[in-house]
């Protein structure tokens, strides 16, 4: 649909607005967001950060445990132990209403049980987190019907395009961390989770963060009372995934019986996070692909019209870059036309890339992915919930809360150059594996 | 999959193990403590404290309604304009969403990619909706680019062009569209029922049709737009890190003021029927799942019966909706087909029960702190708290109406719960429509009533 006039007059107009907008002073990231940071004695890391704009309160804790820190033999635990703790506080509750309703889940590197609510339920919140920290009160047929039900949850997304690609084969085939064992951990006794429960679960591999409306001297006391006597356990020693140096790039095909349209998955193992190159390739990834305008979209999307689709994203497909740990990677997938062969598509994928590896990126198209990045930040940072999961994943993956203001300015100040070094340094050919998706 | 998360349902405290008792007049018992200020929204949350609203008519007619909100760097905004489906004419049901959709596609001055281009150069978002009494463009923008997209929302506002060739691309998407619309039970079922509820009141109508789809002409568009999209019809609601007062009443100005005032038509008046009961089933063979909707036609949120039916619907596990003219009280099941006549009976018995009986203490206050909560939990983000002022502006809501939501639905009291009830809920005033297979179904239904049958299309 774009034509090429469009697209130039388009960047002309662009321009004018670039150079309209240093008529307005040049504010980067002005957000900073108060908190305060203490330890219980029982090695439980509690988090404050205060915003009384709105009635509204968000508790949020995380625990240093997830499905790549399970010990061998033990693999799917996490997300085990996530459904009894979840089964474990539905066990001293009756429905109530929705605002109180909580939620969970469990990443590659850690776990996270969170909910907002009005700021006069922050003490029910508080006491159904210690509930769960408590314990399991696990018994044999308590363990038999969670395990039932993850087996039944795990076939209800049998027959989904993609699924297998996503979350099996894909996984497995960039990182040797990412084992694919089977959801159910069938030998396991009710004795063996309790064990991995009270190791893994305990307050001192934990933080709890309370985020918006309510008095610091109030929630200082409720957690204390409600957490404080929760004892503490010796200290697991987490299990550092390393990734061996990669001989060569590999390519797979495997075959949807459900999906319809084909697709390819490319990716890359990605730098440290947090270092320069990390977040160089994070702004490369919103160059690529920030929506509409992005390089792809214009590119191969509109240009050349072959993909339908792209998702991408450092730690693709799990949810956000943060879930990672180290190491990570940089994946994208692109679900694209059958006329062309899955070899058009990763060319034209590089293509891309390798553009920008040989000439940067222009400083208009930079400007105008940080505008969007920044829209984006303030957008999250807007609920108190949203606030609570950063400053805790960033003291339970980073050991510095303070991240919260400073990692977005890092993002900001990276520059084309260091764009182009990092596309020339990690996104090669050389470097990149590939899973092709055919379809029937 | 590692990452897939769940719900818990942890919702309300305690009883069971009789670790905690409520009371609502007072403080709670926990497990021997006793905690001030917990566990009960209904009696400890205060009014809600907003920060003032500002609001200023500008010379040129239209009324600036701005929330200072600096938490984030950024500014969300609402460009409203009254008017909507219900204006949409007779014979062109649709005309309002198809405005919505064709709004930001091109104006005098930019083609639609470059009109996109110029959003996203701002650090913006922006798109339009039509809703049944408003069209409004909505937009967030990083704080300091909000100049621009005041402009470019007045652009659109004022000089969209409705191209000719994505009129033809509209019409043709729209219609290929219709048939899959009308493959989903629960998209037919609404139509039915809200023209069923609204008989010959414009809120009946809710969208295209194959004949209206065809008739929608550029020109029918630009009467609409030309008619309702005029300054003295339309508010600008901003709410973010706002420059300081003098400065946005400026920057306003120099964004609008160009636009000229003009009469506003004359609006047809129409008359909210009064409840007509209608049972509709529409056939679909080989259906194994019924879709239902039962309801009626409410108070409006102006009402004082309002709030006493929020906490009746939450009651008995339906949902209310508001509109300027009217409100919506529904009830949604798709159970299989071999349970409908129990899922039926179910639903007008608890309709039976809140209009005949009072609802108990525990009921009300669990109703209240779901109310509660939910309004405040949508206030959150700006984006809720532009959508709240929205509504307030358009459904003529006393200015008091946010701060004052909590208090009032905490005064709703067990008596005014079944008044209002049975006023408008008694299960002999509902309308209900469901899809599903009629041979299946029809005998579980006597009970009921004598349905309408009408074949599906």
């Amino acid at each position: 649909m774009r034509h090429v006039e469009d697209v130039v007059v388009g960047r002309l107009l662009g321009l004018c607005l670039g150079l309209c907008l240093t008529a307005y002073p040049a504010v980067e990231m002005d957000f900073h967001l108060p908190f305060e940071k203490y330890k219980l004695p029982n090695g439980l890391r509690v988090i404050l950060s205060r915003d009384t704009t709105v009635p509204v309160a968000a508790v949020y804790a995380i625990y240093d445990v997830g499905s790549r820190t399970e010990e061998k033999g033990r693999e799917g635990f996490a997300l085990l132990c996530e459904r009894l703790a979840a089964e474990a506080s539905r066990d001293s509750v009756e429905p109530k209403v929705d605002n109180l309703e909580r939620k969970g889940a469990a990443h590659p590197d850690y776990t996270e049980f969170y909910g907002a609510t009005p700021s006069n339920e922050l003490g029910l919140a508080l006491w159904l987190e210690s509930n769960r920290m408590h314990g399991l009160a696990l018994t044999e047929e308590k363990l038999k019907t969670a395990r039932e039900a993850m087996q039944q949850e795990a076939h209800s997304f049998d027959g989904q395009p993609y699924r297998k690609a996503l979350s099996e084969q894909w996984p497995a085939l960039i990182s040797i961390n990412n084992d694919v064992t089977s959801d159910d951990p069938n030998a396991a006794t009710a004795a063996d989770v309790s064990k991995f429960f009270n190791t893994w679960y305990a307050p001192n591999n934990a933080v709890l963060i309370i985020s918006g409306d309510f008095t610091i001297a109030e929630a200082k006391k409720m957690v204390e009372q409600y957490f404080a006597g929760i004892p503490s356990q010796p200290q697991p020693l987490r299990p550092h995934p390393v990734e061996p140096a990669r001989a060569a790039s590999k390519t797979v095909t495997v075959h949807d019986e459900y999906a319809r349209v084909p697709a390819v998955i490319v990716g890359w193992p990605a730098p440290k996070r947090h270092s320069a190159d990390w977040y160089a390739l994070d702004m490369l990834d919103a160059l690529l692909t920030g929506g509409r305008g992005s390089r792809l979209d214009r590119e191969v999307m509109n240009g050349r019209q072959s993909v339908l689709q792209i998702e991408a994203n450092l730690g693709w497909p799990s949810s956000a870059p943060m879930d990672f740990k180290d190491p990570g990677y940089y994946a994208a997938m692109l679900i694209h036309k059958p006329a062309f062969s899955a070899q058009d598509i990763v060319d034209q994928y590089q293509q891309v890339i390798d553009a920008v590896a040989a000439t940067g990126v222009d400083s208009l198209e930079l400007k105008r992915a940080k505008a969007l990045l920044r829209l984006d930040k303030a957008n999250s940072l807007q609920t108190a919930l949203e606030r609570a999961r950063l400053l805790g994943i960033f003291e339970l993956l980073d050991g510095d809360p303070g991240l919260i203001d400073r990692d977005f300015a890092a993002r900001l100040a990276v520059t084309s150059d260091q764009i182009q070094a990092a596309a020339k340094k990690y996104l090669t050919s050389a470097r990149r594996d590939v899973m092709v998706i055919e379809v029937k | 999959m590692r990452y897939r998360s769940f719900t818990v349902a942890a919702r309300k405290v305690a009883a069971r193990k009789s670790l905690l008792s409520r009371d609502c007049e007072g403080a709670v018992q926990y497990t021997g403590l006793w905690i001030s200020l917990l566990f009960c929204a209904a009696c400890t949350l205060a009014a809600q404290t907003l920060p003032p609203v500002y609001e200023s008519t500008l010379p040129d007619g239209l009324t600036l309604v701005a929330l200072e909100d600096s938490r984030v760097p950024m500014v969300t905004m609402r460009l409203v304009f009254p008017g909507g489906s219900r204006r949409d004419p007779k014979d062109l049901p649709g005309v309002a969403a198809a405005i919505a959709d064709l709004l930001l596609q091109g104006t005098a001055n930019q083609a639609a990619s470059q009109f996109q281009e110029s959003v996203a150069m701002l650090g913006a978002s922006m798109n339009a909706v039509a809703g049944a009494d408003q069209i409004s463009i909505a937009g967030s923008v990083i704080a300091e680019n909000l100049p621009g997209l005041l402009g470019l929302a007045s652009e659109a506002a004022r000089e969209a062009a409705f191209p000719e060739l994505e009129m033809v691309l509209y019409r043709q998407s729209r219609k290929q569209g219709l048939p899959r619309q009308h493959a989903q039970p629960g998209y037919v079922v609404n139509e039915f029922f809200r023209a069923a509820i609204f008989g010959g009141h414009p809120y009946a109508n809710t969208a295209a049709t194959a004949v209206s789809i065809d008739r929608m002409s550029r020109q029918a568009v630009v009467d609409y737009r030309d008619k309702y999209f005029v300054p003295n019809n339309a508010f600008l609601i901003l709410v973010g890190k706002l420059p300081a007062r003098a400065q946005l009443l400026k920057l306003v100005t120099e964004q609008f003021s160009s636009w000229p005032r003009k009469p506003l038509a004359d609006t047809p008046k129409t008359v909210v029927p009064t409840p007509n009961r209608r049972l509709i089933l529409l056939d679909r063979p080989g259906a194994t799942r019924a879709e239902i909707r039962l309801g009626a036609v409410v108070a409006t949120p102006r009402d004082a019966d309002y709030f006493p039916l929020i906490a009746a619907s939450l009651v008995v596990g339906g949902e209310i909706a508001g509109y300027d003219e009217a409100g919506v009280f529904s009830m949604a099941a798709q159970p299989a087909n071999e349970g409908v006549g129990d899922a039926l009976q179910s639903m007008l018995e608890r309709l039976g029960r809140i209009s005949k009986e009072p609802v108990t203490a525990r009921e009300l206050s669990d109703a209240r702190a779901a109310a509660i909560g939910r309004s405040l939990l949508r206030l959150e983000p700006q984006a809720g708290l532009a959508d709240e002022l929205t509504r307030f502006k358009i459904l003529h809501l006393p200015a008091d109406y946010i701060a004052t939501y909590t208090v009032r639905m905490n005064a709703v009291t067990p008596d005014q719960v079944r008044q209002a009830a049975k006023k408008y809920l008694a299960p002999e005033n509902d309308t209900i429509v469901m899809a599903g297979d009629a041979s299946k179904l029809q005998p579980q239904l006597q009970k009921t009533g004598v349905f309408e049958i009408v074949r599906a299309k």
